[in-house]
């Protein structure tokens, strides 16, 4: 589903990603951790193309992503859902407006907006809170307000970064059931985190970066690296 | 685009014209200002034009030529007409053709030229001129031709009407290039507001796969709609005062023809219109290229 090649992504002089070599199959579940400014984040914008790499390529269900046309990006991005640590709702918008939002800007007909909207609403408890604005709500509805954005286009990849970092411990587990459940209908979930209680918990796939560098792949990993 | 789409875009870009407030209204003046100036000029220029139209065939000038003159010189100066634009037509008279002419105007009284000794009268060429620009200055030109004794022309406020309508072209464009241009700034800033207003909707928009167009549609749907408002108001200012101004003008110069049918005015009230659409467009198109790319 992910693979990267080589790839190195470099702001100035400083190089955010070294020589990343990484294969993720369809339908896994990744925990992306390590500190602060190891890359994480870089990491994700390469996949959704928000960044393009310095060296190497990265290829998304076999596509090779960095010779993609600004025309064919949209299309690209219509299969992967993003979760930003800062939501980036709209806060003129309510609940509902904010997820149908993603439908409308893919023209999809107004009767699959209002039957995804409400379907995916429902499945993050959300349905009773579909005309609350953003403000009127707690940090953890917020949260999954943002991930039933990026899940209401069926992608197949999902990229969360730091989903959980905003949240109370119990909130937090919650959340990662919502992508467990996710992940068990088939799509391939990348979580980047400094959760280590939830990463220890849930015994899946951890890479760990630091300094730009993939130290570490397990398939049933721990936060830690020892 | 999908026509749900398109009423989309449409509420979107009405929201973005309310949330430009004041910035949207001078906008609209601004566009509306310039466009009533350079819809006074058509006018001023189509009214210039229709008033020579009405002169045409009636501009000549008559050339006199010396007696001295001889017969290739005379041949040398009707190819130097030949090849002027202005130009319409022209007619040679030889002076025993001219005084059988006279001599057929006085009638009964043709008996007087009997007692001349010699013809007094020149060998005449006389010019008819188009109005259009070149034929200024055209009399200046040839009368200092060295086979030609005299020049005389029915109306010499023609080259000023022609020296009008060359000034009156040449500001009008630079007004027009000037105006239009500072149209497209405020415009193109108008809605460089209001993509700075929505950056973050748009960022969205990015990252849900929206496509550039989908991005841009309502920008330059509100950029148009700028330029519709300014040249709506422009063209309803300008009619209502032209309709005005028109009958005071008639009333003063009781022969003078103006442009006045709607088969004329309709397409100059169109040719705004459309222009104003236009720079709303081009308007739009200019900031997005610089901060939508």
């Amino acid at each position: 589903m992910i693979q990267m090649y080589g790839v190195s992504k470099a702001y100035g002089t400083n190089k955010a990603l070294d020589n990343i070599n990484l294969h993720i199959e369809k339908g896994e579940f990744v925990f992306l951790v390590g500190p602060s400014g190891a890359g994480k984040t870089t990491l994700m914008r390469l996949i959704f193309r928000d960044e393009v790499p310095s060296q190497g390529s990265i290829l998304i269900d076999g596509r090779n992503i960095e010779r993609l046309s600004s025309g064919a990006i949209p299309y690209l991005r219509r299969s992967i859902g993003v979760v930003f640590q800062d939501f980036k709702l709209l806060t003129d918008k309510t609940a509902w407006e904010n997820v149908a939002f993603a439908l409308r800007v893919v023209e999809a007909p107004l009767h699959e907006i209002e039957r995804r909207t409400s379907q995916v609403l429902e499945m993050m408890g959300l349905a009773h809170k579909r005309h609350y604005y953003p403000a009127e709500l707690s940090g953890g509805e917020q949260q999954r307000i943002c991930i039933a954005r990026a899940l209401v286009n069926d992608p197949a990849i999902l990229l969360t970064d730091e989903p959980t970092g905003n949240l109370d411990p119990d909130l937090g587990y919650e959340i990662m059931k919502v992508l467990l459940d996710i992940n068990s209908r088939g799509t391939t979930v990348l979580v980047a985190t400094h959760d280590a209680n939830l990463v220890n918990r849930l015994q899946r796939r951890v890479l760990h970066l630091r300094n730009g560098r993939i130290v570490k792949d397990t398939l049933r990993g721990t936060y830690h690296e020892d | 685009m999908k026509i749900r789409t398109l009423a989309y875009h449409f509420k979107q870009s009405m929201a973005g014209f309310r949330r430009s407030g004041i910035m949207a209204m001078a906008t609209v003046s601004t566009v509306a200002a310039s466009l009533m100036i350079l819809g006074s000029f058509l006018l001023f220029h189509g009214n210039l034009n229709l008033l020579l139209k009405n002169l045409q065939g009636q501009l000549k000038v008559h050339f006199y030529l010396k007696d001295t003159s001889r017969q290739e010189e005379i041949a040398g100066f009707v190819q130097a007409l030949k090849k002027e634009k202005a130009v319409m037509d022209y007619n040679i008279v030889s002076k025993q053709d001219a005084i059988e002419l006279m001599r057929k105007d006085l009638g009964e009284d043709g008996i007087l030229l009997n007692n001349l000794t010699y013809n007094p009268l020149p060998n005449t060429i006389t010019v008819t001129l188009k109005p259009i620009d070149e034929a200024r200055g055209f009399r200046e030109r040839f009368s200092s031709h060295p086979i030609v004794e005299i020049t005389s022309s029915g109306k010499d406020w023609v080259d000023k009407v022609l020296n009008l309508m060359y000034l009156s072209r040449v500001t009008g464009s630079v007004m027009v290039i000037f105006l239009g241009l500072a149209s497209l700034f405020i415009i193109s800033n108008t809605i460089r507001l209001t993509v700075f207003a929505r950056r973050q909707e748009i960022e969205i928009m990015r990252l849900v796969g929206a496509t550039n167009w989908f991005i841009r549609s309502p920008f330059l749907m509100e950029g148009v709609m700028q330029g519709i408002l300014g040249a709506a108001t422009a063209t309803a200012f300008l009619a209502t005062g032209y309709f005005f101004l028109q009958e005071k003008i008639v009333e003063l110069f009781p022969g003078l023809v103006l442009l006045s049918s709607s088969a004329e005015l309709i397409p100059l009230y169109l040719k705004l219109f459309f222009l104003g659409i236009a720079l709303g467009l081009l308007g739009s198109l200019l900031s997005l290229r610089r901060f939508l790319v």
